[in-house]
């Protein structure tokens, strides 16, 4: 059995989804199975040449590939969850559509998920046409110099601005400044991490997946940051620099942002807490 | 100056060009540049993935030059152009349709620079193809030997070499090699990922030979590789590392057809650049 599942929601997207599956073929590390779970209403993101033809590539390579229609629609946790329920290896790894991967990403995540014995890791996303907008006073970074430790952070913490470090190419720009190595990637603190992450399969399950999906209407962001915050809270977690992981820069195929899993849900598992929708 | 230029001729089809660029950019030899000719309809290098591939291709250092070209004047003129824009020792022309495994580049290299033979190709699979066994198309000669050239006459035996390259025969016969194994076998003309020695290429004529040939030709690379097997060799590897992205061609008329071969100008090209 594989190792890692490699888990992709998709949607609309298969040109895109078609680059991240050709870094999958590329990847260093290969003890992983595919399950590509596509939402897409009208046509068939799955049946594109690129994407059929890189899922020939990986399956050639013994690869199982497992691919879902899942409609209909009922929000990005619940897509998430259906992913999770087909999972069957120790580690998933939560990829979005749109990326482009180093081919040491999978391998990185692996070794530091298996060092730590924590809940997740993860790579930030970098997008690239940052490179020349240099922000300083959002490259604060705090290295995990001992073992990985659970913290318990929320949106009123203080410590919720370590996600300024993922936004545009900051990641980037600290990897250059300090000269870091995809051969010796470093841990660091995070609050939450977008796009590509790891997770130990069975902690994700014990905090609950994302079975909170009942407690949200179908439009909501940020429910793979509630996941990630429970999991952090219960395990610890962390990041990698340098990421190696890149966004495509296409625009978001979810649209509407007013429902924030993690501030409408708290991180107790299984309640939803006071904190009203904004 | 870097080893490799890679030149890599697209029209309309960003999404397949964007695979190849991924390939690219996981490439282990890293001493490379790459040429683009663009002559879609649309400037290709604005689509978001392909943007942020030649950014990503850019900070790593690979000098990346962009040629978006509005008049169409054929496949062969294309190489032309791009050949005219490189300066390596060696040149890979690479399809907007081929996605390459991360090693490929740098054992296309160690095979060219240890033969010192005019060309070596890595010919993707077609993966669709991947349940079409065919045992009849799977003969294969390899070089056990070092590459010498060779003389392979249209409608020859080793002319049959080329239906190796059909379907996904050499990706079968790669199947029965020993895990790790790459071996070098005989051609009679190998496409989409080849890796040119440039000046053996230029000795030839390059793809000069280009106003000679209808706007709507194929063949341009049989003839150069014809001519380099006679006077320097020519061989491909096996496994290739390569797969076709299987889009349709850019190449054809509007009756989806050429006009022209470019062997045609064989027997003139062999007198001219490669008499025994």
């Amino acid at each position: 059995m594989a190792q890692i599942d490699v888990l992709i929601p998709t949607y609309c997207r298969h040109a895109a989804l078609a680059v991240t599956l050709t870094s999958l073929c590329a990847q260093e590390c290969a003890d992983f199975r595919l399950v590509v779970s596509d939402q897409t209403e009208e046509g068939d993101a799955l049946a594109a040449g690129e994407v059929k033809a890189a899922l020939r590539v990986l399956q050639a390579y013994g690869h199982a590939v497992e691919v879902h229609r899942h409609l209909p629609r009922r929000g990005m946790a619940e897509h998430r969850q259906f992913l999770l329920d087909r999972a069957t290896a120790p580690c998933v790894l939560f990829l979005d559509d749109d990326l482009i991967l180093d081919r040491r990403v999978v391998g990185n995540l692996y070794r530091a998920l298996r060092e730590e014995r924590c809940g997740f890791v993860g790579c930030a996303v970098i997008g690239l046409s940052f490179q020349d907008d240099m922000r300083p006073q959002e490259q604060a970074i705090e290295f995990w110099d001992g073992p990985v430790v659970p913290e318990s952070i929320g949106p009123e913490s203080p410590l919720w601005i370590r996600h300024r470090l993922h936004n545009a190419a900051n990641l980037y720009h600290v990897q250059q400044r300090l000269q870091l190595d995809m051969a010796r990637p470093r841990k660091y603190r995070v609050a939450w991490i977008g796009g590509c992450v790891m997770y130990d399969t069975a902690k994700l399950r014990a905090v609950g997946g994302f079975n909170f999906w009942r407690e949200l209407p179908p439009d909501h962001c940020g429910e793979d940051v509630l996941a990630q915050l429970r999991v952090m809270a219960r395990y610890g977690g962390c990041g990698l620099v340098p990421s190696g992981v890149y966004h495509q820069e296409l625009p978001t195929t979810v649209a509407d942002r007013r429902i924030d899993a993690p501030k409408v849900l708290g991180l107790d598992t299984g309640s939803a807490t006071s904190h009203g929708c904004r | 100056m870097a080893a490799v230029d890679i030149l890599l001729p697209t029209c309309n089809r960003p999404a397949a060009l964007a695979v190849t660029l991924c390939g690219i950019a996981a490439q282990t030899l890293e001493d490379f540049r790459l040429v683009v000719a663009d002559q879609g309809d649309a400037y290709a290098a604005d689509a978001p993935a392909i943007g942020t591939l030649r950014r990503l291709l850019e900070l790593r250092g690979h000098p990346v030059e962009w040629h978006y070209r509005t008049e169409r004047r054929g496949i062969a003129e294309q190489r032309a152009y791009l050949l005219e824009r490189a300066s390596a020792e060696c040149v890979l022309y690479l399809d907007d349709d081929v996605f390459m495994e991360p090693w490929v580049l740098a054992r296309l290299m160690d095979v060219l620079q240890g033969e010192r033979c005019g060309f070596v190709g890595a010919f993707p699979a077609g993966l669709s193809f991947l349940q079409d066994v065919r045992p009849r198309q799977q003969r294969i000669a390899y070089w056990d030997g070092p590459v010498r050239p060779e003389t392979v006459a249209p409608g020859s035996e080793q002319w049959e070499r080329w239906h190796l390259h059909r379907a996904a025969n050499l990706f079968h016969v790669s199947q029965g090699l020993a895990p790790g194994a790459v071996r070098r076998y005989k051609v009679a003309w190998i496409a989409s990922c080849v890796l040119y020695d440039r000046d053996k290429l230029l000795r030839v004529g390059g793809f000069s030979f280009w106003p000679r040939l209808p706007r709507y030709h194929s063949g341009e690379e049989v003839l150069v590789q014809n001519l380099l097997l006679r006077r320097f060799g020519g061989c491909g590897i096996v496994p290739s590392g390569t797969y076709h992205a299987e889009a349709p061609s850019t190449v054809l008329n509007p009756a989806g057809t050429v006009d022209g071969h470019a062997l045609a100008l064989l027997d003139e090209m062999v007198a001219r650049y490669a008499a025994a």
